[in-house]
């Protein structure tokens, strides 16, 4: 095992914040902690990166205690953090310099990753006539996502083992999510161990194999992916016809999940009663367009095992 | 211990240049260095207005004399010794008419003229000067002019006594009481006079205000770092490579260079500027401004002390300020979070004051002694207390060893506490709650 963390517990007071958390990531890959907000998400991770001390458990990274002065993590927190008055570039070679890449190095790795995140203009501005050198912007002049893409690069500058992505994505518009995706994608290629924390849930189905989700800081469900979404079966029937079918609906006693002009989202107990509608319709001679029986979305899932709780 | 210091110098260096390259300190840097710069020829030039007195107004003086003391021959000749070529005129009885005729002319023709009346009613001889508020004569010139002219009276009132200088010089002799006690065997025990000069106590004084702007300065740069990191949340990318502990030291050890940069180039600047108007006009200003007999003390173990002393008071009030820094989460609440910071620092600097106050009327004293030893007050008070020698050996080393103590022992509460406290977000941490905290 590359990372286990195991029985995690830290209390405020008399509130437990996160309970007996244990999960672990035996090759590379992408990881998913989820959770609403508040459930414990950010302080697991501080603990993993041993900001925060636990109460109880320990996190181990290739068997030994995971320290993070000497371990190499990368670190994207979910609250941007530059200095607002410094220079980009200054503030780059420093974090730099703490992850120990020399200066050389680190200026070969800035310019890459600023080319790759479009930023280059903000870090080595082009010389203005007449001056010797045109000074890098300051983070405080920069976008909110400008200023999230340098925040990436800063986590990206030591090729760390592991990197830690909390919310990566939220706030970016549809070319930086992109862009941030294409990054993701490659640290995945290069067998990086990532973990992940995010809300939107078509994200973690596109990275995460594993995921836990925590409720509260207890951990409601942990496991695989795939195997998570197996268990459920496949209960969700989308149909699009012609022609209105809601009698047949009514006959098969199959519950409406959602309705739009066009198409049905329907749950069913099983595969087994789909079919038996499908034949039904197709006997009526009703011209069916789509008909697709699949697993439940991780979206329904959380909502599944969040949502009543939450409402509780 | 190294791995949670493993870093420091990183912050360190960064903490640094990036405060030296900042506007607001390149601004109040350039602002304290101009001003040491004019400091000494500005300070020269009053000088010269004060002492000058080559711009005195006076030249006429009404006299109105009812005692018979005042006589011309001995008092012109010492006006002019102290400046005033001054004629003398008959001036009149401050009921008559012919007196507010001649108040009406000195006011608005004769504006250097000025009036002397001398009464003696029942009592002490009285002198009257009235001068024109409209002319050219300044009050600075009249406190002159009254001086020697009461000098000049009373030699007068000597002369018409017919008291010759023996008699005199015998009736103002001091009468000195010595009151003392002796032992059993009838030697006398002598209580010395411990008590500090007037220059020495405004010495004192200087340095213990000196002492606390320094920490001061250095506390509230910390602070203002550490809130600037955790409202920025900076810091939650920087715990992911070093300890705070390390962001700390680091902190601390680069402002306290920051400061020193300051006052070195403060110094610097003075010494050249006081080196160039003194070779401009002949006069040391530095000299002028600390008495001889506190320049006969210093010595280089004397300063050495005193640096130590306040070098350490710098890295414990920086490091609390930075523990109170890192109560609070925005930049709005540090005023609130530094309260605790502000309070001991004047809690160090009235003990400082109120010792340095007690050592002029009392001389040594258990207050005083207290004061030196209080690791609070000690930074501020020590290093002129060492000079002024009012700090014996046994002092100074059990100072410097409780000063250090406390350092040490801040260390490890903040080493205690800090991590818990730089990651958390929300209200400010109040002091009970503080005390409560562990990582």
């Amino acid at each position: 095992m590359a990372l286990i963390v195991d029985g995690l517990v830290k209390r405020y007071g008399e509130k437990t914040v996160v309970d007996h958390l244990g999960f672990a990531m035996e090759k590379p890959g992408v990881y998913a902690l989820l959770g609403t907000n508040g459930a414990g998400k950010t302080t697991s991770i501080r603990i993993i990166l041993g900001m925060l001390a636990s109460d109880e458990g320990k996190v181990t990274w290739k068997g030994a205690p995971l320290d993070p002065v000497n371990a190499n993590i990368g670190y994207l927190a979910e609250e941007r953090g530059l200095y607002p008055k410094y220079s980009l570039l200054d503030q780059l070679l420093y974090f730099a310099k703490l992850k120990k890449v020399g200066r050389k190095e680190a200026l070969e790795r800035i310019k890459y990753w600023a080319e790759r995140l479009e930023v280059t203009e903000y870090i080595f501005p082009p010389a203005i006539k007449g001056k010797k050198k045109a000074k890098a912007s300051r983070a405080d002049q920069l976008s909110k996502g400008n200023q999230q893409k340098i925040q990436l690069m800063a986590a990206l500058l030591s090729d760390p083992e592991l990197l830690v992505l909390d919310e990566p994505l939220s706030g970016l518009d549809p070319v930086n999510t992109d862009l941030f995706k294409g990054i993701i994608r490659e640290e995945i290629r290069k067998n990086k161990f990532l973990i992940m924390s995010s809300h939107q849930m078509p994200v973690i189905e596109e990275f995460c194999s594993d995921i836990t989700i925590l409720n509260r800081g207890k951990a409601v469900l942990t496991g695989n992916l795939n195997e998570i979404k197996k268990s459920y079966g496949r209960v969700n029937l989308f149909v699009k016809c012609e022609g209105e079918i809601d009698r047949y609906i009514d006959q098969f006693g199959l519950k409406l999940a959602n309705r739009t002009p066009e198409e049905y989202h329907l749950k069913v107990q099983d595969e087994a009663q789909a079919m038996a509608f499908l034949g039904r319709l197709v006997q009526d001679h009703v011209t069916v367009i789509r008909f697709e029986l699949r697993e439940p979305s991780l979206h329904e899932i959380f909502v599944e095992k969040v949502g009543g709780a939450h409402e509780e | 211990m190294k791995n949670k210091l493993s870093g420091w110098k990183d912050v360190f260096s960064f903490t640094l240049t990036q405060t030296l390259k900042s506007k607001p300190f390149i601004v109040s840097f350039v602002i304290m260095m101009v001003l040491a710069l004019v400091a000494s020829p500005v300070m020269s030039m009053i000088s010269d207005v004060d002492s000058g007195n080559e711009n005195y107004t006076i030249t006429k003086m009404y006299v109105y004399d009812e005692t018979g003391y005042f006589n011309e021959d001995t008092v012109v000749p010492m006006l002019k010794d102290g400046g005033w070529e001054v004629q003398v005129a008959q001036g009149a009885a401050p009921l008559d008419k012919e007196y507010e005729e001649l108040c009406a002319r000195v006011d608005k023709s004769e504006t250097s003229a000025v009036i002397l009346s001398i009464t003696a009613k029942e009592g002490p001889v009285e002198a009257f000067l009235e001068y024109s508020g409209s002319g050219k004569i300044k009050r600075a010139e009249l406190t002159a002019f009254e001086q020697v002219l009461s000098e000049a009276l009373e030699e007068c009132r000597y002369n018409v006594l017919g008291v010759d200088k023996e008699q005199r010089e015998l009736l103002s002799a001091q009468i000195v009481t010595n009151v003392s006690h002796s032992d059993i065997n009838g030697n006398v025990i002598e209580n010395e006079d411990t008590s500090i000069s007037s220059f020495e106590y405004y010495f004192l004084y200087a340095l213990v205000f000196i002492g606390m702007m320094i920490c001061m300065m250095t506390g509230s740069q910390v602070a203002t770092s550490v809130v600037v990191e955790k409202s920025s949340k900076v810091v939650e990318y920087l715990l992911t490579t070093i300890k705070p502990l390390a962001i700390i030291v680091g902190k601390v050890l680069a402002m306290l260079c920051v400061v020193v940069t300051e006052i070195v180039g403060l110094i610097v600047v003075f010494a050249v500027s006081n080196a160039i108007t003194g070779q401009k006009t002949g006069e040391n200003m530095l000299a002028n401004l600390i008495s001889p007999e506190v320049l006969g003390m210093l010595s280089p173990l004397n300063i050495a002390l005193g640096l130590v002393f306040i070098t350490l008071g710098m890295v414990f009030y920086a490091t609390l300020a930075g523990l109170a820094g890192a109560t609070v989460s925005r930049m709005e609440e540090m005023g609130e979070g530094l309260l605790i910071f502000t309070i001991t620092m004047l809690v160090g600097l009235y003990i400082g004051v109120g010792a340095a106050s007690s050592l002029l009327g009392a001389g040594d004293n258990p207050f005083a002694m207290f004061a030196m030893l209080f690791p609070l007050s000690s930074p501020f008070l020590m290093p002129g207390a060492i000079v002024i020698g009012k700090a014996p050996l046994w002092i100074t080393v059990v100072s410097l060893l409780l000063l250090v103590g406390l350092v040490a022992l801040l260390f490890w509460f903040v080493a205690r506490v800090y991590e818990v406290l730089i990651v958390h977000n929300g209200n400010r941490i109040k002091l009970k709650q503080l005390f409560k905290m562990r990582s």
